[in-house]
């Protein structure tokens, strides 16, 4: 279904040539008059091709092309613009279409356009009904000079102002590329150039004609390209390059290169004149289609039911792998589960038999841990004899300090953490006759004393026997006399460990 | 007319299409389902893996600290320091061992039982303490150390001592006290 018959359908005066596309392979069928028994072999032919694209290549008189410069426009505008000048160019032709070929390079820059016509196809209702009967879907309609538009880019890409020579079933045809652009075409039936003098004599008028339509200034050289599928144009490529004041120049493209190029058969290309332009019409795409949205019809509707089919095939092979991927995935997973099953199975065993082999406990173990820790630390907090026995060892060698009073504080709220000790020291110097500098110098002995002890970590003095700060102010009555030389210290003693 | 041909033309591709669009959907969607619910039953058999393994680590250290601190624990469940608050022993013991040091002046106030602050970080057991505000007039040092050895030695929870005031007026006299002695004991289980 994919590689469905593109049919290739050359439609003359005379008879059509049918060739056959499929699979990118072109294949010739026959070429078949217009006669009764050339209908029948058509049909005959047609039967292999039911519900095959066609492609019609229409080569006859009643073609109109005309080139026509219009303001650029863009949108609705511009199809409005078209569509207006189109009724008025093709004057009531049955088959009409603009072909849009570019700017110009000067002025307004306006639009470039070439209208094509068709006058009717009422000549060729047998073939027609006849590809009818057979259910062939058109897909493309479209003339000789269209085609050969591809062709020309195909084989003559330098040429500035070409006159393309190509001889079909129909006639010979002459059609005019200027800068690869066709802006003019003639059919010369086959009596007028069958002879290569005749078919010069056409070359130089046509010449003549395209200087009168300024189509190509009188001046400016002209290059005549024949295509020679019969090997007999060979002449009158020399009597064009002989001196005819035209400024011509002639060359064949020999049938054999021609051959090489389209890739096809030479012996064919030899023996059926339409194959060139077959040949390219199934090979490349075409720039003007003619045919008609009724006509075409049953190819879009073939194309959509084949569309609808290969998306549904599409989505059929798309969901087996996804599903087939998914399949596997799962099971991957299944077995994994079943795996981790086995082993939690397992672990629930080790378990059981790890809970049977702790003891029975009034609490939590944990709870048995903290608590015994708890009463290790509250066991081992600071107790003040330990400190007033360090105090007792200093005083030993301090006889003319005495105590007053203490104060130990320890705070052990926080039993994570281990908090030092803090005592407060009240005392006097005794005898004291009134000499501070003496009591001084015994409190800051006993301070120096107290300081180098292993477990005291920091003396602070908060009463002195006199106060030596210079910002306070120092007042003694003489009547009072000195009675004591008290001090106060704070002692920060060392965490025991 | 010709619309309604092409449509007519179109159906039954179409609703092949449709058919087998449904068809993949749907069969996709079971598979993706029955691959989430296989995928849920693993995450749920691995947290129970993991749960099952951090069980037997925690049995294994279960089984060491009760091997290892369960002697001890016993211990202080007999002395008092697991268990409630016994303020009639401790007030029994003050008034004994004041007594028997013979202590003049001697008086204490137990307070109320409170809740020691910071808490425990376990979080399963309760540290309690009760303060004891303690005043006496006691003869020397000495006395005064026998008598915070008597009280911490006594088997009623854990005896510390937060604060102690000396005063000494002159040296013919007795040394003024006044302590704050904090007896500890542990609730077992967190009252909610």
């Amino acid at each position: 279904m994919i590689f469905t018959a593109h049919l290739l359908l050359y439609l003359g005066a005379h008879g059509v040539s049918l060739a056959c596309q499929r699979r990118g392979k072109f294949r010739f069928i026959g070429e078949f008059v217009a006669d009764e028994a050339g209908y029948q072999a058509f049909s005959d032919a047609l039967g292999q091709f039911k519900h095959a694209r066609l492609s019609i290549l229409v080569d006859s008189v009643d073609e109109q092309y005309q080139a026509e410069s219009l303001p650029h426009v863009i949108g609705s505008a511009r199809a409005q613009m078209l569509a207006r000048r189109l009724r008025q160019v093709s004057r009531g032709s049955e088959f009409a279409a603009a072909w849009y070929q570019g700017r110009e390079d000067h002025g307004r820059r306006d639009d470039r356009y070439l209208f094509v016509s068709l006058n009717t196809l009422d000549w060729a209702k047998t073939w027609l009904a006849l590809l009818a009967q057979h259910e062939i879907h058109l897909a493309v309609l479209t003339t000789v000079p269209i085609v050969s538009h591809a062709l020309v880019r195909e084989l003559q890409k330098d040429a500035m102002s070409l006159l393309w020579v190509t001889q079909q079933s129909g006639g010979t045809r002459l059609s005019f590329f200027s800068q690869n652009r066709l802006l003019f075409s003639r059919l010369s039936t086959l009596e007028s150039s069958q002879l290569a003098g005749q078919l010069a004599d056409e070359i130089v008028k046509t010449r003549y004609y395209l200087t009168s339509h300024q189509y190509l200034p009188h001046q400016n050289p002209l290059s005549i390209a024949v295509l020679d599928t019969q090997q007999n144009r060979q002449r009158l490529c020399e009597i064009l390059n002989q001196e005819t004041g035209l400024n011509l120049s002639c060359h064949v493209r020999a049938s054999d290169v021609l051959a090489q190029h389209l890739r096809v058969n030479v012996s064919d290309l030899h023996r059926h004149r339409d194959i060139p332009h077959l040949v390219a019409l199934g090979r490349y795409s075409v720039a003007v289609n003619l045919a008609t949205p009724a006509m075409t019809l049953g190819c879009r509707q073939m194309q959509w039911r084949r569309g609808l089919y290969s998306a549904a095939v599409g989505c059929l092979v798309v969901t087996a792998v996804v599903g087939g991927y998914l399949s596997y995935y799962r099971d991957q997973l299944t077995s994994s589960v079943v795996q981790s099953r086995t082993q939690l199975v397992q672990q629930q065993q080790r378990l059981q038999q790890a809970l049977l082999q702790i003891p029975i406990t009034p609490t939590a173990p944990a709870n048995l841990k903290a608590a015994v820790e708890i009463a290790d630390k509250l066991n081992a907090s600071a107790r003040p004899m330990p400190d007033f026995v360090v105090l007792s060892e200093i005083l030993a060698h301090q006889p003319h300090i005495t105590l007053t009073g203490l104060v130990w504080q320890h705070h052990n709220s926080d039993v994570q953490a281990n908090t030092p000790s803090v005592l407060y020291v009240d005392g006097e110097v005794r005898p004291f006759q009134g000499n501070y500098r003496d009591a001084m110098a015994d409190v800051n002995l006993f301070m120096a004393e107290l300081r180098q002890h292993s477990r005291i970590e920091q003396v602070d003095a908060i009463h002195m026997p006199i106060n030596r700060d210079p910002q306070s102010s120092l007042r003694l009555s003489a009547q009072e006399g000195a009675a004591t030389a008290t001090f106060k210290l704070k002692l920060l003693l060392k965490v025991s460990s | 007319m010709k619309q309604s041909l092409w449509i007519r033309q179109l159906l039954l591709p179409a609703a092949i299409f449709l058919l087998v669009l449904i068809v993949s959907i749907s069969w996709l969607y079971q598979r993706l389902v029955m691959v989430e619910s296989v995928q849920q039953q693993g995450q749920q058999v691995q947290a129970a893996l993991t749960e099952a393994n951090q069980k037997i680590n925690q049995s294994v250290q279960d089984k060491q600290w009760a091997g290892q601190y369960l002697k001890a624990y016993t211990q202080l469940q007999r002395s008092g320091f697991v268990g409630d608050d016994q303020r009639l022993t401790w007030y029994q013991t003050l008034v004994a061992t004041s007594s028997r040091l013979k202590l003049s002046d001697v008086s204490f106030d137990i307070a109320p039982q409170q809740l020691n602050s910071p808490a425990l970080p376990s979080g399963t057991l309760q540290l309690m303490v009760t303060p004891v505000h303690f005043t006496a007039e006691i003869p020397h040092e000495g006395v005064f150390a026998q008598l915070l050895e008597d009280l911490r030695v006594q088997e009623h929870g854990i005896f510390t001592v937060s604060e102690c005031t000396l005063t000494l007026a002159s040296e013919s006299l007795p040394l003024q006290t006044h302590c704050l002695f904090e007896w500890h004991t542990l609730t077992p289980e967190a009252k909610s």
